[in-house]
């Protein structure tokens, strides 16, 4: 196999190998033969199957950023560092901004103990509200911001500690 | 009393900016932009003929400042301003402290913007000329004094601002228990948008249409209407797309709709560009409100009527108009909505960094937008990119043009709405024009971008870069961590096709 990539949306993975001098996509368990490629100064071609395709790209240190119907799709090298904090599903004890805005309103205090979907606090972004709520029942045990903080994506806002046995 | 306009200040950003600065080009007009900190490099402050700093970075600290908008004028030596939409294009309060200034206000009078820009003032006027109105009640009191107002009309009830627009503002509420917070949340927003935290209660219609009248008064008090736009597809009261004319009307109604429309118009003495809104709901319309501004979806209107919506306003505002009250329709148009927003995460706003971007082009295709290569999207203002418009002779055709025109749109390193809007045009209920207002919170609450062939050739076409691109010569990259490929992968070869470098 040659090297791995992933995607940073969804962490798709992926390799691109040499195979008896053809170049191969590996994707799960689909083969892609890639017939032939041009790469230009924005644009890059790719032909698969007789069809070529053609992307905007551009590069930001080790990450590529391509356009493909309507996404900006980015890819990461898979050996570099990944912060894992946030993955899905389970009981996550940082709740993060999912955007950068400014922070209205804290609605939880320290010890609160909470119910799935109660709110936490309201930020606003380009003049919208967002209400940010706890995905798991949890015990509030630190608030990282005040009132008309500006924060930005990913920033920690509040702490939340696990309550095991209530619910699920 | 009115003179021609020889240089145009346009209060305003992004690319409505860019699109009135073009008009005025083109008329000779020389064109003066206005900029916060956040828009030093921005399209619109780059491509005008003179730019002033506004200073500040949040509206409220620069494209808001009456005084220092002025005084831009007055030291550029500008004799109009243009406001655009947004910002200060409804404060009656500007329009007025422009004319006291000596300048012109392109835009109807400061006493049209009053009346119309108090929705309660506004149901008033439309009411005495005989426009059927939504039922609704003011919210004054105590909570139970609320409570019972909204009793009255039977939930679902809609709270809305008095100086609302663009959906801010406004709460649906189904039930008496939430109506406490709504009105809070409603009044909060409407202060921190528009400055006036009135608000009032409307009875809230299901499964509406939202369908507008876009109207022009000339300088001598002819009004004419230039058709309706179908607005239905919508998410939280923000329009997503629009088109002319809407494929939901029957003639009869349509023809009531613009006469009422004209009506109300001529009523008030109003001059220039605006728009009567009313909600379609079954065979009833009801007035909804009136914008006395150019609209975003303008540009519609234009493809469909082949006219210059900022040139009749600046001919108007300058007393060198041409007084019509007829304006022939030829075919189909429909605009998309670009925003800096993520629908597979919430419909949060993105913000962030455009690396690169190619606009669609081609007969038929419009775009209006003001995003540039390495761009920063502040997140201080409206999410609003670029609007993809295109016009076909029916609507069918229009549908496969916006399809191929989206596709066509590139947008890198930043995440925008593009593959959402390529999924909603395509999809039965707006192939079928079976949307509504409340279609798109009910059927793409959860939307994710749909795997595709074309994703595979896209994640090759990437790893191919990240392999065999040049190394970028700027930005924060590291030579040393691209230069392994031939380490990992060895020597090559595909037949005779070699990778190649374009110039």
């Amino acid at each position: 196999m040659g090297r791995v990539y992933r995607t940073a949306s969804d962490d798709t993975q992926f390799a691109l190998a040499r195979e008896s001098g053809t170049l191969v996509l590996h994707r799960d368990s689909a083969e892609i033969t890639i017939d032939d490629f041009e790469i230009g100064e924005r644009y890059v071609t790719v032909t698969i199957d007789g069809h070529a395709h053609r992307f905007l790209y551009a590069r930001e240190s080790a990450h590529v950023h391509i356009s493909c119907a309507g996404e900006s799709l980015c890819l990461i090298p898979a050996d570099e560092d990944v912060d894992n904090a946030a993955s899905s599903g389970s009981f996550s004890p940082e709740v993060t901004a999912p955007m950068p805005g400014k922070v209205l309103e804290v609605l939880a205090k320290k010890g609160d103990r909470l119910e799935t979907g109660a709110p936490l606090l309201l930020l606003e972004a380009m003049k919208m509200e967002q209400t940010i709520r706890t995905a798991t029942p949890a015990e509030v045990l630190d608030i990282h911001v005040q009132v008309d903080a500006m924060v930005g994506p990913g920033e920690t806002l509040v702490t939340l500690g696990q309550i095991e046995g209530e619910q699920e | 009393m009115a003179k021609p306009i020889k240089r145009l200040l346009v209060a305003n950003r992004s690319e409505i900016a860019c699109r009135i600065a073009r008009t005025a080009r083109e008329m000779g007009i020389e064109t003066v932009a206005v900029y916060s900190e956040a828009d030093a490099g921005a399209a619109h402050t780059v491509s005008a003929d003179q730019a002033v700093a506004l200073g500040g970075m949040s509206p409220a600290e620069s494209y808001l400042q009456i005084d220092t908008v002025i005084e831009a004028a007055k030291s550029s030596g500008a004799d109009a301003i243009h406001p655009g939409y947004g910002f200060l294009a409804e404060n009656a309060e500007f329009a007025r402290a422009v004319s006291d200034a000596g300048l012109t206000f392109v835009g109807p009078s400061p006493e049209a913007i009053r009346l119309m820009g108090d929705k309660i003032a506004a149901r008033d006027a439309a009411e005495v000329q005989g426009l059927p109105l939504i039922p609704s009640a003011e919210l004054r009191g105590s909570e139970a004094d609320m409570a019972k107002a909204a009793e009255s009309l039977g939930y679902p009830v809609l709270v809305k601002a008095a100086a609302g627009g663009g959906g801010r503002g406004m709460r649906v509420v189904d039930h008496a228990e939430a109506l406490a917070d709504a009105v809070a949340q409603a009044g909060r927003e409407a202060q921190s948008a528009f400055g006036d935290g009135r608000i009032y209660l409307e009875k809230y219609l299901t499964a509406p249409r939202h369908i507008e009248v876009q109207v022009f008064g000339f300088s001598d008090g002819t009004v004419a209407q230039l058709g309706e736009r179908d607005c239905s597809t919508q998410r939280r009261h923000q329009k997503i797309i629009e088109e002319s004319p809407s494929a939901a009307l029957d003639e009869a109604i349509r023809r009531a709709m613009t006469t009422a429309a004209v009506k109300l118009t001529s009523a008030i003495e109003y001059a220039g560009a605006g728009t009567v809104e009313f909600i379609v709901s079954g065979d009833e319309f009801y007035f909804l409100e009136m914008n006395t501004r150019l609209q975003v979806e303008h540009a519609v209107t234009e493809m469909v009527y082949g006219v210059d919506l900022v040139r009749l306003q600046l001919e108007t505002a300058g007393g060198v108009d041409t007084p019509r009250d007829t304006f022939t329709p030829h075919g189909h148009a429909i605009e998309c909505r670009v925003y800096a927003e993520d629908p597979s995460n919430g419909f949060l706003p993105t913000g962030g960094n455009v690396l690169r971007v190619d606009h669609p082009t081609g007969p038929g295709v419009r775009v209006d937008s003001a995003l540039l290569d390495g761009l920063e999207v502040p997140v201080l203002y409206d999410p609003m990119l670029a609007k993809v418009v295109v016009w076909a002779e029916d609507r069918d055709q229009a549908i496969e043009r916006m399809t191929a025109a989206l596709h066509d749109f590139s947008i890198v390193g930043l995440t925008t709405n593009l593959a959402f809007l390529i999924d909603v045009v395509g999809s039965g209920a707006f192939t079928s024009a079976a949307i509504t207002t409340t279609s798109i919170e009910r059927d793409y609450a959860d939307w994710k971008p749909s795997g595709s062939y074309a994703s595979d050739a896209a994640l090759a076409a990437a790893a191919l870069v990240a392999e065999f691109g040049r190394v970028p010569t700027t930005g924060p990259s590291s030579p040393a961590a691209q230069a392994t490929p031939w380490q990992t992968l060895g020597a090559w070869r595909i037949g005779d096709a070699h990778p190649k470098e374009r110039g």
